[in-house]
């Protein structure tokens, strides 16, 4: 189980629920040749379960749409809806025309696919979807070391991702400041403490920005990078104020 | 209870030191640059100091030197985000107990404060 978490923290994991495996075997065989880790399951009733116990670790989940007892969309409805999660959507179907699709259920899912045909389409349509989420910041940050400290603590959590939203905000002022100012060594300074703040939410590239101000940076080249470390301060606020709408971020 | 006093300027890194280290069992006094660290210094007495080195107002250095003059028995722990050999060195040159890295590790936060501490 342990060595299946792992698994799930660092392979891009694909859920593939089908009634007959047989069915979905060679979707499946491709999928894990392309680096994949494909898990299984016969129903919407063990999808929920893989779902709860995998934590967001699934990224893409395909399922036959008309599965038994509770069908795709419904499975889809639940996960989003009452688990929270969000997985890439496909709908996988035996041939064209399947089942009649509503505007509603059609919300629900990112794409449809028909077993049997090429799989190379689908295939770029997952990169390209993962490419997204870690572009748009889902993955810009990480609560595990916070997590790690507290011992879970959803008050601690929340109050850090608060502390970190409100000082490093006003730090990156100050060190626009600094720049009209041509105070460099103050600029250096500031980097360097604020630093472990992104090395607590875990996001490495702001931990890089920093280092590059504090130890590489020439002084002509602060001003861009400053601007670097700024955008990435956004990126972070952004994907925080989407995960924790609730916060007053 | 035994007193720990944190000396850091970073209040992300104050709030998880201030958790653990309480949770911990111990007696937890903040105070966020060297100046406000060398008046707590000397209107009461702690049995271990965790130190940043980048400090406003009176440097870590200048603060590890006037412990290790004046009040020789508090052990010293540093905290720092550098992970430069010259900087590790220099502090142990000017008697600290240890060096800790930030972000830091909790349970290892925890072992080597028990160790100075028992």
């Amino acid at each position: 189980m342990h060595k299946k978490f792992k698994e799930l923290a660092t392979r891009h994991a694909i859920l593939i629920v089908h009634k007959d495996y047989d069915k979905v075997a060679k979707l499946s065989l491709f999928l894990e040749e392309h680096g994949f880790l494909c898990l299984y399951a016969k129903s919407g009733l063990e999808a929920f379960k893989n779902f709860e116990s995998a934590k967001d670790g699934i990224k893409t989940l395909m399922m036959q749409e008309d599965n038994l007892p509770i069908d795709a969309y419904k499975t889809i409805d639940y996960i989003k809806t009452e688990l929270n999660q969000t997985p890439y959507c496909v709908i996988l179907k035996e041939f064209a025309g399947t089942a009649t699709n509503n505007a509603q259920q059609l919300e629900l899912i990112d794409r449809s696919f028909i077993l049997g045909e090429e799989l190379s389409d689908l295939l770029r349509d997952i990169v390209q979807q993962e490419k997204t989420f870690d572009k748009q910041g889902s993955c810009v940050y990480s609560l595990d070391y916070l997590k790690e400290i507290s011992d879970n603590s959803t008050e601690f959590i929340e109050e850090s991702l608060q502390l970190f939203s409100s000082s490093v905000a006003k730090e990156i002022g100050d060190l626009y400041l600094k720049i009209q100012n041509n105070n460099y060594e103050e600029i250096r300074k500031i980097a360097h403490k604020i630093k472990p703040s992104f090395a607590m939410v875990q996001n490495h590239k702001g931990v890089e920005i920093c280092d590059q101000i504090t130890y590489k940076a020439k002084d002509g080249e602060l001003k861009n990078i400053i601007d670097d470390l700024y955008a990435e301060f956004t990126n972070i606020q952004h994907a925080l104020k989407t995960d924790y709408p609730n916060l007053n971020l | 209870m035994k007193k720990i006093l944190v000396i850091e300027d970073n209040p992300m890194v104050i709030k998880s030191l201030q958790f653990k280290l309480t949770k911990d069992g111990y007696d937890v006094i903040i105070a966020p640059d060297g100046r406000e660290a060398m008046k707590l210094l000397k209107d009461a007495t702690y049995d271990l100091i965790l130190t940043d080195l980048n400090l406003p107002f009176v440097t870590g250095n200048e603060l590890i030197a006037y412990v290790k003059e004046n009040l020789q028995a508090i052990p010293i722990i540093v905290l720092s985000t550098s992970t430069q050999e010259s900087i590790i060195m220099d502090a142990f040159n000017m008697g600290v107990e240890d060096f800790i890295t930030k972000p830091f590790s909790p349970n290892e936060l925890s072992l080597r404060v028990k160790r100075l501490l028992s």
